[in-house]
């Protein structure tokens, strides 16, 4: 932990606070959460919240409590700095190690290389000085089919998680990461996930966030894949006054998969910022994105993606599609899907389209008589779809009843 | 202060040097008094005068681009802003170096076309061509001339578009041109006046054709239509290193503009283009935009939709070889209701060349009925070769259909494998499929020029040219 | 809710003023026939307009040269297609009263 620390901080000073002439924080209303002063105020060193609290670091611990729910192989949950975990019986083997604690050297190496590509100061912010975090380890060999729960819940109105998720060799597990700061009016979060899965690994993890209707969330994911190793992801994002995501998937071996998927709702007031980054470093290794976002009137919604492929990256399978549906007059969507590639062996598309709700299929339902308001809930419900089946299916239900709800 | 130099044509690979022999130029680099000077040999009025001054105070303010493609070794104080040709033009065609002539062969460039290109200027073929051409414009009101023309002639004209499409200091180089331009064509067409035949800057026999900063502007009054081709394919060597035009089209109601460029400047110049125009009600604009040579290219032909059921297309070509870097695209702003657009872009990288799209689709507020429709497609024929995409789509209006699809491939074993089944060698098949690739712009290109492309294609397929 | 706010003094007002009122940000302009106000943001980049040069009696936004007419806010030439706000001015002693929305 000590190494992480101390290699974060010193990048973390290098780096300039965000700028709105930058390219990637151009649209972002940095002005509404002001991170230079969350940072004076809360996190500087002399400011960290564990500074003055000592017992606090002592206390952050993870707990055993028993079995997890019906439908879940694993639960982890965050009250009042404990980590409280839940296993059933396949589970034994998963490692939990609280953030502040000593942790794998594997762990170490794998934030070791997260720190060296760091270019952004919010990015490195949360692993320089973070709040709390955690680190969750599945053996090699290890399959267990059924979901694991990572839940969150943020009190405190300034929070820095970091997360990091390793998947051994030859293993599987499907993580549902749950942010919920609806405690925590006008909050200030940003959090980090980091993922390594090694040879052949097959992981699924979604991340979901519940916000405050004031506040600003930013997340920023990196995952790499060795050789074989596959992860489908889903971004699920349901209002928020200001969120950004920075979703990176690096292909670093041959035969690296990568499904990834993103579902948004920006709400009246909603500014939601997307970025996702497919880098192939490797040849042979394939990556394929959806990202679907539904806009209502008074809300926006941009999208940035990105599939890099290195010069050496032969074979290269790449795929981004970005589909935007606007809900009415007021809607703004920002679509840059971008290509930036490197030699000519690759299979590369990328498409975007942007539109409304089709009128057909909208007649075709009030004529049997369903009111117009549950038509449009049932065609953007059918919209989302494709990316909502990629969740794992007890976790379905509480996102799609957000989704109706938010815009209702 | 300046000098008149002898030019030597010196060593070059094609193409020619314009101008040729002797030449009036100012000294190198660029201050109040080089603009001052030009703006004298041109007896401009004081308006004209005033307005370069604001675009050299607009450059000198401007930062560089912090995006698109490698300018860095662009030396503006080594540059010459300003030279004019005197009529002195011995050239001869038995003159010029066997490959220049056996390209020109190769191409297929029609003899009228040579002897100009070959300096030999107001040639008896190429002045009966253009003394017809000139009448009947004339006779339906038709304007068609050197923007220095049109600053003494048409003042009022002139005052009331320039500068409107593209201010001054829209730009780094469009400030630049807004100090130094000379040359280009200033059309205006009258209310409901069709110009069948595309109109040429080498119709009027213009020694600044081919200028390094042109300044063209096209006002096609309503209901009016005319099509315009700059640039021709034939190799130009320029000894200016830095191009940077500027083109302003206004269509006004139901008018209709089509400018057609084929650029293929020599491997020395850097090629930074501002082309912007305005579609009024029902009005169409069509850009044709191939880009072959120079070494660095920015250019982003844009159509602003800004009257209902007005329409843009962007048609872009761009061939990217060894050393080459091509950063080209459209833009089109839909600013009412009910308007179109359509942008397709075909790039073509070989030996580490490089081609990027950058594009914009920006839909205002409070519309509807609005269409657009964008292609990116990339061939790669190599390795070595790269490929970018850039697409920004900015939608605002809820009643939009918007589709953007970019395809990045190379030519495959399948295809070529296929071919040569047939009976065709590898480069025979590979040029047949790249020509397949290029050939729904071809296919927009007026004939002679079609079969000059195509020729030109062959050549840089073959690797032989530059 | 729209008042009539002072938010500058005549005198200071000698060719180009930038004030704000609130967190909303207006330009004042002293043309020969009395005093204008526009919102100080260009409608096509947000850049401001209170930098920018005036030739005509259009302002020219130093970004990419949109421009427009001081007294309408109409746009009188590109990039910018929409209209910049204008605000009604009324002089009272040595003050000069905007009428303004007072969030």
């Amino acid at each position: 932990m000590e190494r992480v620390r101390i290699e974060a901080r010193e990048v973390f000073d290098k780096l300039p606070w965000p700028e709105r002439s930058w390219e990637s924080w151009r649209r972002t209303p940095l002005e509404k959460v002001k991170p230079e002063q969350k940072f004076r105020q809360f996190s500087s060193p002399y400011n960290h919240p564990y500074n003055n609290r000592p017992e606090l670091l002592m206390s952050s611990r993870v707990l055993e409590s028993g079995r997890s729910r019906e439908g879940w192989a694993f639960e982890v949950h965050r009250t009042s700095n404990l980590w409280v975990c839940h296993r059933s019986e396949e589970t034994q083997g998963v490692e939990l190690y609280d953030w502040f604690s000593d942790f794998p050297e594997e762990g170490t190496l794998v934030l070791e290389k997260r720190i060296q590509r760091l270019s952004d100061r919010m990015q490195a912010w949360n692993l320089a000085y973070p709040t709390h975090g955690l680190i969750l380890k599945v053996p090699n060999h290890q399959r267990i089919s059924a979901p694991i729960l990572i839940q969150v819940e943020e009190d405190e109105i300034f929070s820095l998680p970091h997360l990091l998720i390793l998947l051994g060799r030859d293993s599987e597990a499907h993580i549902v990461v749950r942010f919920d700061a609806r405690k925590a009016p006008g909050i200030f979060l940003n959090g980090g996930i980091t993922y390594q899965g090694e040879a052949n690994a097959q992981g699924t993890l979604v991340v979901d966030r519940l916000l405050p209707s004031e506040g600003g969330f930013f997340l920023s994911f990196e995952g790499y894949l060795k050789r074989d190793a596959s992860l489908r992801s889903v971004e699920i994002h349901v209002g928020g006054q200001v969120s950004k995501s920075n979703w990176k998937v690096e292909l670093e071996e041959e035969g690296a998969k990568g499904d990834l998927g993103g579902a948004y709702v920006a709400t009246e007031g909603s500014h939601l910022e997307m970025e996702l980054t497919q880098s192939h470093r490797s040849g042979h290794a394939q990556s394929n994105s959806l990202y679907k976002g539904v806009v209502a009137s008074g809300g926006k919604s941009v999208f940035q993606g990105l599939i890099v492929v290195g010069e050496g990256a032969t074979k290269t399978d790449a795929y981004l599609a970005n589909r935007n549906l606007l809900l009415g007059s007021g809607a703004r969507a920002d679509s840059i899907p971008r290509l930036v590639i490197g030699n000519d062996d690759v299979r590369c598309t990328h498409g975007s389209t942007t539109g409304k709700l089709n009128e057909m299929q909208l007649f075709y339902l009030r004529s049997r008589g369903i009111p117009s308001g549950e038509a449009r809930q049932i065609l953007i419900e059918g919209f989302l779809e494709e990316v909502i089946s990629s969740i794992p299916h007890v976790y379905q239900k509480d996102v799609l009843s957000r989704i109706a709800e938010s815009l209702s | 202060m300046s000098e008149t130099v002898t030019v030597d044509i010196g060593e070059y690979k094609y193409g020619f040097a314009f101008p040729d022999r002797s030449v009036f130029k100012t000294r190198r680099g660029l201050d109040e008094e080089i603009v001052r000077t030009i703006s004298q040999m041109k007896n401009e009025p004081e308006w004209m005068l005033q307005y370069r001054l604001r675009g050299l105070e607009a450059f000198r303010r401007k930062p560089m681009p912090n995006w698109g493609a490698d300018l860095s070794e662009i030396n503006f104080d080594e540059i010459y802003y300003y030279a004019k040709p005197t009529d002195d033009r011995k050239e001869r065609w038995e003159e010029l170096p066997e490959e220049i002539r056996a390209t020109y062969d190769r191409i297929g460039i029609p003899e009228a076309e040579r002897k100009f290109l070959a300096g030999v200027g107001a040639q008896y073929d190429s002045e009966i061509v253009y003394h017809n051409i000139r009448s009947d414009l004339e006779r339906k009101g038709v304007i068609f001339c050197a923007p220095e023309d049109a600053v003494r002639d048409y003042p009022e004209l002139v005052r009331k578009y320039f500068g409107t499409v593209i201010p001054f200091n829209d730009n780094k180089f469009a400030a630049l041109n807004t100090a130094v331009w000379s040359g280009g064509s200033f059309i205006y067409v009258p209310p409901g006046v069709r110009v069948e035949i595309p109109l040429q800057a080498y119709f009027r026999i213009n020694l600044e054709s081919f200028g390094q900063f042109e300044r063209t502007l096209i006002i096609a009054d309503e209901g009016s239509f005319v099509h315009y081709i700059e640039g021709c394919t034939a190799p130009i060597y320029s000894r200016n290193s830095l191009h940077s035009a500027v083109v302003e089209i206004l269509a006004l109601k139901g008018a209709r503009v089509r400018y057609t460029t084929i650029q293929n400047w020599s491997s020395n110049v850097y090629n930074l283009v501002t082309k912007r125009a305005v579609a009024y009600e029902e009005a169409v604009v069509e850009w044709v935009d191939g880009n072959i040579g120079s070494k660095r290219t920015m250019k982003y032909p844009a159509v602003y939709l800004l009257g209902p059921k007005a329409h843009g297309e962007v048609l872009s070509i761009a061939f990217a070889g060894k050393g080459q870097e091509q950063d080209t695209g459209g833009k089109i702003v839909h600013a009412a209701s009910d308007t179109s657009s359509i942008i397709t872009s075909k790039s073509i990288s070989k030996d580490g060349g490089i081609a990027s799209y950058r594009g914009l689709i920006k839909v205002y507020p409070n519309l509807v009925g609005i269409k657009s429709h964008v292609v990116c497609d990339a061939l790669l024929l190599d390795p070595q070769s790269k490929t970018n995409t850039y697409p920004y789509i900015e939608i605002e209006s809820e009643d939009v259909s918007m589709e953007h699809e970019a395809r990045v491939s190379r030519i495959s074993e399948e295809q070529l494998f296929y071919l040569r089944s047939r009976g065709l060698s590898e480069s025979e098949a590979s040029l047949m499929i790249v020509n397949g690739f290029l050939d729904p712009m071809v296919k927009q290109l007026p004939l002679e020029y079609a079969v000059e492309l195509n020729r030109l294609i062959e050549l840089e397929m073959e690797g032989s040219v530059g | 809710m729209k008042e009539w706010v002072p938010v500058a003094r005549v005198e200071d007002v000698k060719g180009v003023l930038r004030v704000e009122y609130g967190s909303q940000e207006i330009v004042l302009f002293r043309l020969p026939d009395g005093i204008f106000a526009l919102r100080d943001t260009c409608s096509h980049e947000y850049a401001r307009l209170s930098e920018g040069e005036i030739w005509d009696e259009k302002v020219y936004c130093p970004k990419h040269g949109s421009s427009f007419d001081i007294r309408t806010g109409v746009v009188s030439g590109l990039p910018a297609v929409l209209p910049v706000e204008t605000f009604p001015v009324r002089i009272e002693g040595d003050e000069v009263y905007v009428y303004i929305e007072n969030w």
